[in-house]
């Protein structure tokens, strides 16, 4: 596919939205004026919306499906070795949850699956959205259910360049609601606090050993992981769990992505693919992960 | 009962109280001071095997400089945090003859089970940092404690002083670098 077709498809989509959208807004309108009967023309404009999402969505669909390949797909193919790239398919909710380290609410979503190596480290990631049910009741003994995000964000997985046999975790403070600020707590694992104040003011670390927690976070690291911290949009927890890394980065974005709405700029796209595949490949260079040098030993 | 027995029962019972809880603190911060110097004594032994280990690798090669290179490193249990740092400083003397040797005899720097004992005393260096730093943490908020009124004056009625820090050695502050 050319990029001017897919730039027919983006305008094909984006008209539907528009046009859609306007005529359910007129019709909803015109039988206001006419019947004076508001939710009636609600109504209406409710439906209209839903007929244009319908029908919008098959080029939007089909816009996406073909961008990702023709940018995405290219870009973290000139990074990643052996790579595996599942834009509709996400990482299985239990790899999360089997961390024992997240709350994970009551709805899991997760896109844009990535595994391959860069710098022969094997790297997984994937856009994740959890969300928690809450339900409202009013006067009236209505109840009405709504969804508080959890987490968005990216998660990413990292092979670790030491052994270890205790799980740590390091929260940066602001990450997630007080369920996962409190998650050392109820699982009983002890607080730690490192010799570094600014690193303790800034991150809650728990561990079920002090000393694997001391190995771990030697102060060269816990310098990487500030100025890490510093450089990057959004909140982050790391988990230092069977020998892996695992990194959420909650930032509240969808990785690889771009709206209908705003016209294909080659140059534009390219860069900010880099600038998002670039947030995967900078823990794995500035944390120094490729340096093997702890796990060759007897 | 006067009301004032009663107060001063009250205030009796506060202090006691008060008193117990500064005292368990203490305790706390010395055990927690004993754990982690127990886990420098296992981080030294585990250098001190491996540092072994690499010493009979090396006589191999360089038989005849065995005895005048390489002096007998003592460990035993129960010992001083001066005998400790001792016995670090020595192996530390010892690893680095060691590695000016190794530049001598490049086959013995080929040998695969050398290099994987040089990335073995790498990680077991790291893991003795890893305990010291544990451990000066813990010394430090248990002297922090021996300074604060009025803690100070229960710790000094405990016979309680401030304890040593297991000091680094200048080259080891910064993360283990080895040439492999």
């Amino acid at each position: 596919m050319t990029l001017e077709e897919l730039e027919k498809i983006r305008k094909k989509a984006k008209n539907s939205y528009i046009i859609g959208l306007l005529l359910s807004s007129v019709l909803g309108i015109l039988i206001a004026l006419l019947t004076n009967g508001f939710f009636m023309a609600f109504f209406i404009f409710i439906i209209g919306s839903i007929i244009t999402a319908v029908i919008a969505g098959k080029p939007t669909k089909t816009f996406t499906k073909e961008y990702k390949n023709m940018f995405v797909l290219k870009s973290l193919q000139a990074t990643f070795n052996e790579l595996i790239y599942e834009p509709d398919k996400g990482l299985n909710k239990e790899i999360i949850s089997n961390t024992g380290m997240m709350y994970m609410g009551d709805r899991y979503t997760s896109n844009d699956f990535v595994s391959g190596k860069y710098k022969d480290i094997n790297v997984v990631q994937a856009d994740v959205h959890i969300e928690e049910e809450h339900e409202t009741t009013d006067s009236n003994g209505h109840t009405t259910t709504y969804w508080v995000t959890i987490f968005k964000g990216r998660w990413m997985i990292f092979d670790f360049n030491k052994y270890f046999k205790a799980n740590i975790q390091v929260s940066q403070k602001g990450f997630g609601n007080s369920k996962i600020s409190n998650w050392g707590k109820t699982l009983k694992y002890k607080k730690v606090m490192m010799e570094d104040q600014e690193f303790n003011n800034a991150f809650r670390t728990y561990a079920q050993d002090e000393h694997d927690a001391f190995y771990i976070l030697t102060p060269s690291l816990m310098e990487k992981i500030k100025k890490v911290t510093n450089n990057i949009s959004g909140k982050l927890l790391f988990c230092f769990i069977d020998n892996k890394l695992h990194i959420g980065l909650q930032n509240g974005k969808d990785s690889f992505e771009h709206s209908i709405f705003r016209k294909i700029n080659e140059q534009q796209s390219i860069e900010e693919i880099s600038k998002d595949i670039k947030i995967i490949t900078n823990f794995i260079d500035e944390l120094n992960l490729d340096n093997n040098l702890f796990k060759g030993s007897i | 009962m006067p009301i004032i027995i009663i107060i001063l029962l009250v205030l009796a019972l506060i202090f006691v109280i008060w008193y117990i809880s500064v005292s368990n603190k203490l305790n706390r911060a010395v055990v927690k001071i004993d754990e982690s110097s127990s886990g420098i004594d296992v981080a030294l032994t585990k250098r001190y095997d491996v540092l072994t280990k690499m010493i009979d690798v090396v006589k191999g090669y360089a038989k005849h400089e065995k005895e005048t290179l390489f002096e007998i490193i003592k460990l035993r249990e129960g010992m001083t945090m001066d005998e400790k740092k001792e016995a670090n400083k020595s192996m530390s003397e010892t690893l680095e003859k060691l590695n000016v040797l190794v530049e001598n005899y490049p086959e013995l720097k080929s040998n695969e089970n050398y290099k994987t004992l040089q990335q073995s005393i790498a990680d077991v260096e790291e893991h003795l940092q890893a305990a010291r730093r544990l451990y000066n943490s813990n010394v430090s908020l248990f002297n922090q404690l021996l300074v604060t009124f009025p803690t100070s004056a229960i710790a000094k009625s405990k016979g309680m002083i401030k304890k040593d820090f297991f000091e680094a050695e200048e080259t080891k502050k910064e993360d283990v670098k080895i040439d492999l």
